[in-house]
Formats: C-alpha cells, structure tokens, sequence
C-alpha cells in the first residue's frame, strides 16, 4: 500500500494540472490577504471586519488559507479521473489490477495533496499579512499567536476535502461532470440548500469542513448552528470514504476497454 | 528453434483461457473460447476484425470482467498475481499517456506501482529506441513512438509473458523487424508470446502456433506446420503451350485447369513434380511458382465463405475469388513493411513458417532497434499480384 500511494504522489508530482492549480491557488489566496489585510487597516468598526490587529481579526487572515478547499476538492477528483480521461488507467491497472486497493491509495494521496495545498496557502497567508500588519505597528506575534488555533482545522478540513474528492472521482469517473458538479454543489447548491433546511445543511460537505475551521463569517450563517469540530471531520470521512466505496462497486468496476 | 521446443515440452501454461464468453449489451464478442498458451513459443492470434481478440486479451488482463469462463496466468487470475507486471507484459490498443508527462515519468510511474527498480526505465527506453526523447511529453509523441512506449512498459519488469494487441501498429519497417526479431529472442528464451493481428500477412512470419477465432468462437488452434500441412498446394504455370501442357500433366495423374488460356493450374503438387515433366517435353515455360499452402491461405479456407461477421453490416464482405484483397486497404500506415500494401502478395515461402523474419532465427542484439535487415526480406516468387490469386478451396 505505501508502493501504491508514493506511486500517486508520483503521478501527480509529474502532471502540470497539479502545479497549476497550486499556482493559481496561492496567486489568489495571496491576492485576497492583500486586500483584506490593506483594506482592514482602516475599516471601521461596525463594518463588519474585526479591528485591525485583534485577535479575531489575526484568526481571519490566517482563515483566509482555508480557500484552499476548493482546490483540494478539484486535485482529489482529478487523481482518480484523469486517469479515465487520458487512457492511463489501463497502464494502472495493469500495474495494479487490484482496483479496490488503486482508488485507496487514491483517497490517501488526495488526503496528503489537501494536506500539502493548506500548509502551503498558510505560508502564503503568513508571508502576506505579517510584513504588512507589522508595517502598521503590529507585531508578528499577533498573528503567529493565534496560528495554533487556525492551522490545524485548515489544514484537516483542507486534506479531507481532497480525499473527498478523489470519492467524488471514483464515483463520477467522467471528469468534467465530476468537476462541474461537485463545484457547482459546493459554490451554489449547499448555499441554497443550508438556506432553505439548515438542519440538513449542517451536514454538507462544506459546512461540516467549515466546523473545522470555524471560519465563516457569522453573519452569512445566520441562524445555522455548526456541528461540532470532531463529528465535521468525520461527516467530511465518510462523504469521501462511502462515495468511493459506492465508486469501487458500480463505475470503477466497469470494462476497461 | 527445436532447442526450444525441447526446452518447452512439458512446461505448464503460462495463459490459459477456459469457457470464455462476453456479451457487451446483445453484442457477443467471445463466445466460449477454450485455449492455452505454452512457454517458449510465439503464438498467434488471429481473427478477422471484430472477432473478439482485444477484448479477450483485455480478459486475459484482468481489464474487462468475462460474463463468464476463466483466464489463467500462471495458473491464476490476472488480479491475484503477486508481480503482476513482472508476469506480463502487455501491449494494448487504447492505453493512454498523460499528455503533459514524459515518457521517462510515464514508465517511472508504472515502476514505483509495480516495485520495480527505476533503472529499468532507462534500460526498456533504449531496447525500444527511444533513449533520446525520453524527456519529451508523451503527449507529443506519434503514433509509432507512442506504440514503443508501450512496449517499453511492457517490458519494464522482465515479464515471463508478453501479451500484444496488434503491436506492428504504427511501427516503421525497422521497428518491425526489430519487433520480429525481439519477439523471436523473447520466446528463444523459454518465455510466452501471445500475438495478435487481423493482418495474417504481417504475423505470419514469425509465429509458431495459431489461434485462430471468428464471431468470438474458436476455429483452430494447432502449429502453423501442421494448419498448412493439411493444404492442397497448387502450381501455377505460365506458358504459350498451355493445352500440350494440360494433356501432359493430367496424363501422369495430376488435376489441372486453366486460369487463363496460357495460365495452367496444377493441383495438388508442387514445382519438384511438374518442373521435371516440363523440362522431358521441352515445353516453353513463362513463369512457375507454387500457390497455397501458406498459414493466410489456411485462414481464409477457415474464416472465408460465410465465417465473417454476417452481424456487422457495412464490413468487408467475403471475396472468395480475390483472397489476397481481403484485410484494412493498403492506405492504413504502419502495415508490415512496405510490402504490407498489397497483402497476400507474399509467395508460397510461407509453407516454411518462421523462417522468414529477416533476424528471425537469430537476432543477435535484441537490446537495439536496428535498422539492420529491416525489409531485406528475400521474394524469390515475385510474379503474383494482388487479387490474382487463385484461391483454394
Ligand atoms: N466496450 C464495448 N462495448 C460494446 N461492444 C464492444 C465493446 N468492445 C468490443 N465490442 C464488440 O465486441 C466485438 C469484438 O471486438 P474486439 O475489439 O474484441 O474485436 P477484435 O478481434 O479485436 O477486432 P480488430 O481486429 O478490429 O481489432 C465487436 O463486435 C465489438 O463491436
Ligand atoms: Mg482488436
């Protein structure tokens, strides 16, 4: 098993799509710091943004890094269906014919590549808002404090967000329509859907990560109570792990031909 | 070559397929096909175009899941092997490449899932040829160099078995007879083929034992010696003395008949009886050569006539009176050699199977794709021509 996972860490070290979405993910992550933290230094209160160097305010920059979850989702999907879209999954299975134990391996790798994508997008956060805050008279220290606090939920919802998309992946093995749908359910369709039943919309996926991170905004959330931290990861498990079990028995089965 | 049959005798099965059957939706494409594959031998497997052949490899692989029957490698199921690559080497039509990853992390990929030491990637790269592109996108790669990359990863971990889906794909005329000869060395050494092609002409020459399938059932499955022992072999006889020459061989026994009026066919014998006759008459003889006998000819006897996908509309119907145009039109590269445009050219060598390849009994450095011998295939029976064939039946 940990042949079969350096292997997909392989795989998708050596395909540009990877380091592309890393680029874009940090190049807008890194955007968004900018202008939060620029813009932060003089809002009012009452704006609705924390006061400039607070701790609420230090937990929101470095809750910006949770962006990343988009991302993972799209790195996870893609680590199972590109290997459908380019023919490569024969080569694969013939290397690995057992398939149960491929899209396994799959799942772990885009747990890590998740992992990867938030420790990363935290160093972009860090690199963005200290020079800047300590340019308005406040110290790395507000920040970093409140570093223990932020880093941990980011970064597992972030890597559980790729491990569910690797079962999205294994489930849907076209890879447009896993990408389309999986982003359109989690841009639009959980928002609409946590409006209209907040009960059951505490269980989707990106409310259940959002329990992790406790990052957003309270005033978009409105009336919508978080399920605690530990039964969000293992709500976020369980949508990756079932989607891809379902996967292993019904499309990952299918022909190869 | 009977060094190696002698190794063989005895050996088990390295591929055996029992009772295999597949249906895609009402579509039969095997249909229960029994046979087995023994080491040190090449063996072809032939069929006209949708006959089953792919999808019985894909089968033998573990990549298409049979509606019933087994496959055996090794004595077991392709997914319970403990080294699958290093039991099997495949080259199969539609496998892919990521197309922004080069072909050295393509084959780096397949060593890190199979436990294989990264030094072979650069050692299967240059066997193939393809030592200098080795950093270059797979994507970019043409057909050919995409059909050595394949074999590359084929080869990748040293497998005990080769199994090929129309490996000549696509191959230039070096490239194929550096296939041949590798193919030949590769079974020298006590180690399962498995070939397959539409193209009789193209494996013809290099393969010892046949399966032959039509409509995904089995229609022979001997050695290329004894299939073409069993056929009637004919001397063609071009002369101005046609009739004199008629009355003289059917007075010592031998059916004749006429093609043309100054073309005599003699039936059942070959030129070491006829020519003799000829020359204690004094007879003017034109051209002669003998006609029949070869693994296409024995092909088409089985397959011909009514054994084509009568299912498939749009096919090429059966030409039972131009047996040498059967098969892809000439137009479709990467044919075997450039003599591959018009099939069924090739004489009656083929009575002789595996002594054609030019490397075929010994090709010295199987490590390098030379060019060496590529198309220098002797043709001493240059008169045929396509469609001219006279076709036993
Ligand atoms: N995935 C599939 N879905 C439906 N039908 C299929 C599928 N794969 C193969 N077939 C059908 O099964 C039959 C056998 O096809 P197969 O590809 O095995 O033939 P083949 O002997 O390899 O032919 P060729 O010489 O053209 O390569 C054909 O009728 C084909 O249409
Ligand atoms: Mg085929």
């Amino acid at each position: 098993m940990i042949r079969l996972v350096n292997a997909e860490i392989l795989k998708l070290r050596t395909i540009r799509t990877t380091w592309v979405l890393l680029l874009v993910a940090v190049g807008l992550v890194g955007l968004i710091a900018v202008l939060f933290v620029v813009h932060s230094v003089d809002a009012l209160s009452g704006s609705g943004i924390p006061a400039f160097g607070s701790h609420a305010w230090a937990r929101l920059i470095l809750g910006l890094s949770g962006s990343g979850e988009d991302f993972a989702l799209l790195v996870g999907i893609l680590c199972v269906t590109s290997e459908y879209r380019h023919g490569t999954i024969t080569p694969s299975l013939l290397a690995e014919p057992r398939r149960g134990r491929l899209v396994a391996a799959k799942l772990v790798v885009s747990l890590i590549a998740g992992f990867v994508f938030a420790f990363v997008l935290l160093v972009v956060v860090l690199a963005v808002g200290i020079p800047i805050s300590a340019a308005h008279q406040v110290g790395a220290s507000v920040i970093l404090d409140q570093l223990p606090k932020v880093a941990p939920g980011v970064l597992l919802a972030t890597a559980l967000y790729g491990l569910y998309g690797a079962g999205v992946g294994a489930l849907v093995k076209n890879q447009i329509v896993a990408v389309a749908s999986a982003l359109a359910f989690s841009l639009v369709g959980e928002g609409i859907l946590t409006l209209l039943a907040p009960e059951v919309g505490r269980w989707l996926p990106d409310n259940a990560a959002a329990a992790l991170t406790q990052s957003t905004p309270e005033s978009t959330l409105g009336r919508l109570h978080l399920l605690p931290w530990w039964e969000g990861a293992l709500v976020m498990l369980g949508y990756g792990v079932v989607s891809a079990v379902v996967g292993v028995f019904t499309t990952v089965r299918g022909d190869v031909t | 070559m009977s060094e190696n049959q002698d190794r063989t005798a005895g050996d088990m099965p390295t591929i055996e397929v029992r009772g295999l059957c597949k249906r895609f939706g009402h579509v039969v494409a095997v249909d229960g096909l029994s046979f087995t594959i023994v080491p040190g031998k090449i063996t072809g497997f032939f069929g006209p175009n949708g006959s089953g052949k792919t999808t019985t490899l894909r089968m033998i692989l573990g990549l298409v899941r049979p509606t019933s029957g087994i496959t055996l490698v090794d004595g077991v199921p392709y997914a319970q092997l403990p080294h699958p690559k290093r039991a099997v080497g495949a080259v199969l039509e539609t496998s892919g490449f990521y197309p922004s990853r080069s072909a050295r992390d393509h084959l780096r990929v397949l060593c890190a899932m199979s436990g294989i030491d990264y030094s072979r990637v650069d050692a299967v790269l240059a066997m193939v040829g393809l030592a200098e592109v080795a950093s270059r996108r797979a994507g970019g790669f043409s057909l050919g160099m995409r059909q050595r990359l394949e074999l590359a990863s084929a080869l990748l971990g040293d497998p005990g078995a080769l199994i090929l889906d129309e490996p000549a794909n696509g191959l230039d005329p070096q490239g194929i007879a550096w296939l041949r000869g590798f193919l030949r060395w590769y079974a020298s050494q006590g180690r399962s083929v498995l070939v397959s092609s539409h193209l009789l002409t193209e494996g013809a020459q290099i393969v010892d034992d046949v399966v032959i399938v039509a409509n995904g059932r089995l229609l022979a499955r001997s050695t290329v010696a004894e299939l073409t022992a069993s056929l009637p072999t004919y001397v063609r006889i071009r002369t101005p003395e046609a009739e004199r020459l008629a009355n003289l061989l059917a007075s010592a026994g031998i059916r004749v008949s006429y093609e043309a009026y100054d073309v005599v066919l003699a039936a059942g014998t070959n030129t070491s009886v006829v020519g003799p006759i000829i020359a204690s008459h004094g007879l003017v003889v034109e051209q002669m050569s003998s006609v029949g006998g070869t693994l296409e000819d024995a092909f088409l006897a089985l397959t011909g006539g009514g054994a084509w996908p009568a299912q498939v509309p749009g096919q090429w119907a059966p030409q039972p009176a131009q047996p040498g145009q059967w098969g892809p039109q000439p137009a479709q590269p990467g044919q075997w050699g450039p003599q591959g445009a018009q099939p069924g050219q090739w004489g009656p060598q083929g009575a002789q199977p595996g002594q054609w390849g030019p490397q075929g009994a010994q090709p010295g450095q199987p490590g390098q794709w030379g060019p060496g011998g590529g198309g220098t295939r002797a043709d001493s029976d240059g008169g045929s021509q396509a469609g001219e064939w006279y076709q036993p039946r």
